[in-house]
């Protein structure tokens, strides 16, 4: 725990080296969520304030700030950084530390997303206080359980992204792999749209994958929504996906282990 | 039991063959062809605890690839490898906290915190003892002059300041062998001088064990005793670094100041000169003529104010195996 704490401050510090870029990535995704406001009140307004797929507009501005404080809690960036150390070679680094790779991704990861959460957390918090009236309650009552399946769905993330980084050992086009790797997530979490607003085989099709558990369930628990499955099954679920992902990369990187080169000597 | 023991190591690279042009580049995206590489061939030698082994080599020798092998980086094609007895590749997190591992062209830094930062990190990821890391801090800073460079991020040293501070990092949790691979490179002569102070000391006063690849021969006389010559990725000779040169450097070179009376070759006509005023450098093989002999030869013909007879360098032994190599 030590060790991954010692990661997590580093990735925090080496964040915090260019204030610039820190400032400006920290603050840019809350433009997003103007945009969204923006769609959906546009949306509500076109509809006479009519609720849609069984979302009030209230509902839906409270799902909206709840998405966004989760979803953007990991920067697009993750396969940036290791894509970028493979093709230098610097990723000998990290071969050469007494450190799980899987333990240094994850722990650079929860650095990039301890400030974002903050500031993330502080946002939706002054929304929820200023625009009260306008949004839907969150219930108290669910709060645990809902700080519960947002830590496992946030795990579940960072364990995908993690896995997913290790296919830039194979490809140089780091940036497709995170086009691929945020468009879906974009789409299937819930981030976008409810994924209850989904066409029927869609919304299928979105629970046989990890993303709805990612964002999708600890919102719908936040909001007190009914969930598609009993909670049990979904923090089960929740948590044999992290499983599953931290299994493919420690099977894939045994993999690559083996395989590896380095170009010159 | 050997420290290091190396039986037939090969490592094989399949390198995708790319015809040239337009043509080849599309040809390419339909069919690959395939070539192999052997980076190292069958390369067979021990090493014992506390040795100092230089790797030398042409470019494209083998070098780099051993020594990432021997590190546990790359898993070697054939052979057996084992280091304290083991494979290197297995129990790996305990193999590398009884090694170091400075490749020249790559740091072991974090790019963008300080140094000190650095060192830190590796006293909590190494999970050394309060004690020990400081002990071996103090002893880092003081040896290799790292004061004024310890709140600086690595990316804003400079090569030398970077290298000082990689080599600093790796000794930190007293690591039994050292691996350096071009550790000098690019480095100006004060900052060589002063690395190269630090790891002979290592060597000698704590008993760690170093293998270093370098080009710079001065490395390598100043630092190994032992020396692992490759060649195409094989071996050419492996022992003593003093017996290589007695081995393949029979070359001398006899030097002396002073006025001609005659000229020498009269006494050894396979000798060369390279006359300059009042200064003539004689070389001679010590298989036709030896020491004393050339000593008593140049008494005659010279009236002498100074002579002085030296070994050939390194640099001059490895020419010669290269040149050897390229031949066979």
């Amino acid at each position: 725990m030590k060790r991954f704490c010692k990661l997590v401050s580093l990735s925090v510090q080496g964040a915090l080296f260019y204030r610039a870029a820190f400032l400006f990535n920290l603050f840019t995704p809350l433009l997003l969520l103007g945009g969204q406001f923006m769609l959906w009140n546009a949306l509500y307004r076109l509809g006479g304030g009519a609720p849609i797929g069984g979302y009030s507009r209230e509902r839906m501005y409270s799902y909206l700030i709840l998405a966004f404080c989760i979803h953007n809690l990991l920067t697009w960036s993750s396969e940036n950084d290791l894509s970028r150390e493979i093709r230098s070679g610097a990723v000998v680094a990290r071969c050469m530390r007494p450190v799980p790779f899987l333990m240094q991704s994850l722990g650079g990861m929860a650095g990039k997303m301890l400030p974002q959460a903050l500031v993330n957390g502080t946002a939706a918090a002054l929304l929820f206080l200023c625009l009260r009236t306008k949004l839907q309650t969150l219930s108290p009552a669910a709060l645990p359980l809902a700080l519960l399946s947002l830590v496992l769905g946030v795990l579940l993330r960072m364990a995908m992204t993690s896995f997913l980084s290790l296919l830039c050992f194979f490809t140089t086009n780091h940036l497709g792999l995170t086009w691929a790797r945020t468009a879906l997530t974009e789409f299937f979490s819930g981030a976008l749209i409810p994924v209850s607003l989904f066409p029927g085989w869609l919304r299928s099709f979105s629970y046989c994958t990890p993303f709805p558990l990612m964002l999708q369930t600890p919102v719908s628990i936040f909001l007190g929504e009914p969930s598609p499955l009993p909670l049990p099954i979904c923090f089960l679920l929740q948590a044999g996906w992290i499983l599953l992902f931290i299994l493919l990369h420690e099977w894939i990187y045994g993999k690559i282990r083996s395989n590896l080169s380095f170009a010159g000597g | 039991m050997a420290l290091i023991t190396a039986e037939g190591l090969t490592k094989i690279y399949r390198q995708n063959l790319k015809q040239p042009g337009l043509r080849g580049a599309l040809k390419s995206l339909v069919k690959t062809e395939w070539t192999e590489k052997r980076a190292v061939d069958a390369v067979s030698f021990s090493m014992e605890e506390g040795e100092s082994l230089a790797c030398i080599g042409e470019n494209g020798a083998g070098k780099s690839t051993l020594i990432k092998m021997l590190v546990g980086i790359l898993t070697p094609t054939g052979g057996r490898l084992t280091v304290y007895g083991q494979n290197p590749m297995e129990h790996h997190a305990d193999y590398l906290r009884k090694i170091g591992v400075v490749f020249g062209q790559k740091t072991s830094l974090w790019w963008d915190i300080p140094v000190i930062e650095s060192y830190e990190a590796v006293k909590v990821l190494y999970k050394l003892d309060p004690a020990l890391y400081e002990k071996n801090k103090r002893m880092v800073v003081e040896l290799l002059d790292l004061e004024p460079i310890l709140q600086s991020p690595a990316r804003r040293l400079s090569l030398g300041q970077r290298m000082k501070a990689d080599i600093g990092l790796v000794f930190l949790h007293s690591p039994r062998i050292l691996y350096l691979d071009e550790p000098t490179i690019g480095l100006d002569i004060n900052v060589k001088f002063a690395i190269r102070q630090f790891i002979r000391k290592m060597n000698q006063e704590n008993g760690v064990s170093v293998v270093l690849t370098s080009h710079d021969l001065d490395d390598i006389e100043q630092i190994c005793e032992h020396a692992l010559v490759l060649s195409k990725g094989r071996v050419f000779y492996h022992g003593a670094l003093d017996a290589l040169k007695e081995n393949y450097a029979t070359v001398r070179r006899l030097t002396v100041r002073g006025r001609r009376l005659s000229d020498i070759r009269q006494f050894a006509p396979e000798a060369s000169l390279g006359e300059e005023p009042h200064k003539t450098v004689i070389q001679f093989d010590t298989a036709q003529y030896s020491a004393r002999q050339m000593l008593d030869f140049a008494a005659r013909c010279y009236e002498i104010e100074d002579v002085t007879v030296e070994d050939p360098g390194i640099d001059y032994v490895v020419s010669k195996i290269f040149t050897m190599g390229a031949a066979k």
